[in-house]
């Protein structure tokens, strides 16, 4: 089992948060009548996983460079150089999507779900805090 | 007026982002190239860092793209 506080325990450890919330949004959008609300919560969180994962990505590349490992393909180095540039498409991409549908997603909704993988981070940074004292 | 402040606050939001997550990697490899043993820690440092630092801009970008629209 790998360990908690390394770079694949944390990437583990967010999917499985970001996997019960997404859960969550889909349950509460069907049983719910906020279900604009919801849906949009779900694509932001959706979309700031992707982030997160691309960001993952990037840390790995710089990882293997720091230790002058050589990878046969070329795609994580890519990932990693247009990093930024890609999340801020699926970024926009998500915003543009609540603006063309507003009757399925609300912008409001995107946004906060967007915002959310940070309060994820800064809350387990938080749970890794108190544990340690 | 608006695609004027779009526009400053895309641009302004994307130098600061970029110089934040350069600063993240650099102390990075440079902490790893100096203790390589210390490249895990340093890289879960980096991966909680970049997110964070990357947030401020990626939220303006997004101000800045609903500007656009309204």
């Amino acid at each position: 089992m790998s360990n908690m506080t390394s770079l694949e325990g944390k990437m583990k450890q967010h999917t499985i948060t970001t996997s019960i919330l997404l859960v969550l949004f889909l349950v509460l959008f069907l049983i719910t009548p906020l279900q604009t609300q919801f849906l949009g919560l779900a694509l932001g969180l959706s979309v700031s996983f992707l982030n997160l994962w691309t960001t993952y990505r990037k840390t790995q590349v710089v990882g293997m460079v720091a230790d002058r490992k050589r990878k046969q393909s070329f795609l994580p180095f890519i990932l990693a150089g247009f990093g930024f540039g890609i999340r801020i498409i699926l970024t926009i991409a998500a915003v543009y999507l609540a603006l063309i549908y507003p009757d399925k997603l609300d912008v409001i909704s995107v946004i906060a779900g967007l915002a959310l993988i940070y309060v994820i981070i800064i809350l387990d940074m938080l749970v890794q805090f108190v544990r340690k004292r | 007026m608006s695609l004027l402040g779009a526009a400053i606050a895309a641009g302004l939001a994307a130098v600061g982002g970029s110089i934040a997550v350069a600063i993240i990697v650099k102390a990075t490899l440079e902490g790893v190239t100096r203790q390589p043993e210390l490249r895990g820690t340093l890289q879960t440092l980096m991966f909680i860092g970049v997110p964070l630092a990357e947030a401020v801009p990626i939220i303006a970008i997004v101000i800045s793209f609903l500007l656009l629209f309204s």
